[in-house]
């Protein structure tokens, strides 16, 4: 029985992501967010130390419940609905946090950027890029409007894959491509604790600004094809070829 | 053997432009780099798929592909770091390949015990990644690999896919004798860059120090069927269409 419907795929292929609800359940969240919070430098009962605290990522990568969360839940078999059964390589999502700021003065962000693209204290190596299919953000405690959700400008994948049809991967630096495309009004993500985001891996993106009083305690990760390697320069004039579940 | 075009002669000239002027020039092969010149494939106005079309609209191929220095360092903070200066080459080759080749182009890092060890080890991982690539090691003044003895110690360490890039040019720089260099590893010469120089300084092909037709009767005997390519850099003669041609006819006259 298939996760997602036909309005689903075409509402990923026009915006270049879906956001579904509940899809990852209650215990296995509340596990990852525990794993999470054994981490924090700040006290879970009392959010007022939650502020500016960190860190953004903390390291539960071994913990089974961090794996679960992508691979014991449907989120797996969604993005395998979108690309193709069998043809992701097995990953899963890891925390990054966004943490209250205290501030009051929200705006949606003006700029994002493509994944992938090195920086020189990211990891990825200087003139090369990262390429995946499908980005996942995982919500495992709710995160409310304003509360530094994940934020994506619909219908840019569509420009990016476009725009790299004439032009070098290489082309912008630290994937910041906010100048280049026609940016439409971003849209927060939101959702109760479960909630999944799917979104092309060249949809431009960033996190929300955080002026709200829980901690965004998102699961991100990026699912790259099995043959990423031999593909991931191609640009075939139908940018959906790679994907066989999208018509 | 066959004559390859080099963008050493046109480096500011766009891809487009450079395959035109190695037509009008005669040649049906180029090799290309990443770095260093305006037709490179990572330029940012171009995209592997448009670099392939201009290879077939032009009727050239594309032969190998120069990718960058296998260092086994980060160079934006000079640490030691050969996993990340491997993920660098990975890519680079991922992008030959994406250009439909199976041999690419690469130099070591500095003259340092560390960047022997480290270029034999990347090369290793490299071989192993891309059990259906050779790599052509390349010799440069100042360069891991300058000379005879520094392929002596690195390629008996390496697979057979580990080819000789011989550098002319770049062999009479470092004063090393290139009849010596070609003599000794004539069956694993992969590509040859030909330049022809007085000392240090290169000039048109026939008037230096290279020993042309000596090499090309050794590169006959062992059965080298590779790239000849034809490098003019620092040319500075007003009609580069001119110099290639002359290059090309002069190599030709040899090899007849």
């Amino acid at each position: 029985m298939p996760h997602l419907t036909a309005e689903d795929k075409a509402f990923f292929k026009k915006n270049g992501y879906l956001v579904k609800e509940s899809l990852v359940p209650a215990d296995i969240c509340k596990a990852a967010a525990d794993a999470v919070w054994s981490k924090l430098d700040c006290d879970r009962s009392d959010p007022s130390t939650y502020v500016n605290a960190g860190p953004a990522f903390p390291s539960v990568r071994d913990d089974p419940a961090t794996r679960r969360v992508t691979l014991d839940s449907p989120v797996f078999e969604c993005a395998e609905e979108l690309v193709g059964k069998g043809k992701l390589r097995e990953n899963f999502a890891g925390p990054h946090l966004r943490f209250p700021t205290g501030e009051s003065d929200w705006s949606l962000p003006n700029h994002g950027h493509l994944d992938g693209y090195y920086t020189p204290t990211n990891g990825v190596p200087e003139g090369t890029v990262g390429i995946f299919s499908v980005g996942l953000s995982i919500y495992v405690e709710e995160v409310k409007p304003r509360g530094g959700g994940f934020t994506v400008w619909p219908g840019t994948h569509i420009q990016a894959t476009d725009y790299f049809k004439t032009h070098s991967l290489l082309s912008f630096k630290g994937g910041n491509a906010s100048d280049t495309f026609d940016m439409p009004e971003a849209v927060e993500v939101t959702g109760p604790a479960g909630s999944v985001c799917f979104w092309h891996g060249q949809l431009m993106h960033t996190g929300g600004k955080h002026c709200g009083d829980a901690i965004r305690m998102a699961f991100i990760g990026r699912l790259s094809r099995k043959d990423s390697n031999d593909i991931f320069l191609e640009t075939p004039d139908d940018m959906w070829t790679y994907w066989d579940g999208i018509d | 053997m066959h004559l390859t075009f080099s963008p050493t002669l046109c480096p500011d000239l766009r891809l487009k432009e450079t395959l035109d002027l190695a037509s009008q020039a005669g040649f049906d092969r180029i090799e290309l780099f990443r770095t260093w010149s305006e037709s490179s494939p990572v330029h940012n106005d171009i995209s592997p798929r448009m670099a392939r079309d201009q290879f077939d609209q032009a009727g050239i191929v594309l032969t190998s592909l120069n990718i960058r220095n296998l260092t086994g360092r980060k160079r934006d903070s000079d640490e030691r770091k050969l996993d990340y200066n491997i993920r660098q080459l990975e890519w680079d080759i991922r992008l030959a390949r994406t250009l439909r080749l199976r041999q690419v182009n690469l130099k070591g890092g500095e003259r340092t015990d560390e960047a022997a060890e480290d270029l034999v080890e990347g090369l290793k991982n490299l071989l192993e990644t891309f059990p259906d690539m050779t790599f052509n090691l390349g010799n440069h003044l100042g360069n891991r690999v300058q000379g005879l003895d520094d392929y002596r110690a690195v390629l008996p360490n390496v697979g057979d896919r580990v080819r000789v890039l011989l550098d002319t040019g770049h062999l009479l720089t470092a004063g090393e004798d290139v009849m010596k260099v070609a003599d000794a590893f004539a069956g694993r010469i992969g590509v040859v860059h030909l330049r022809d120089q007085k000392g240090e300084t290169p000039v048109p092909f026939g008037e230096g120090d290279l020993p042309f037709k000596d090499l090309f009767d050794l590169l006959k005997e062992s059965g080298f069927d590779g790239s000849l390519v034809v490098e003019l850099e620092q040319v500075t003669w007003a009609e580069p269409l001119e110099a290639a041609k002359a290059a090309r006819g002069f190599v030709e006259g040899l090899l007849a």
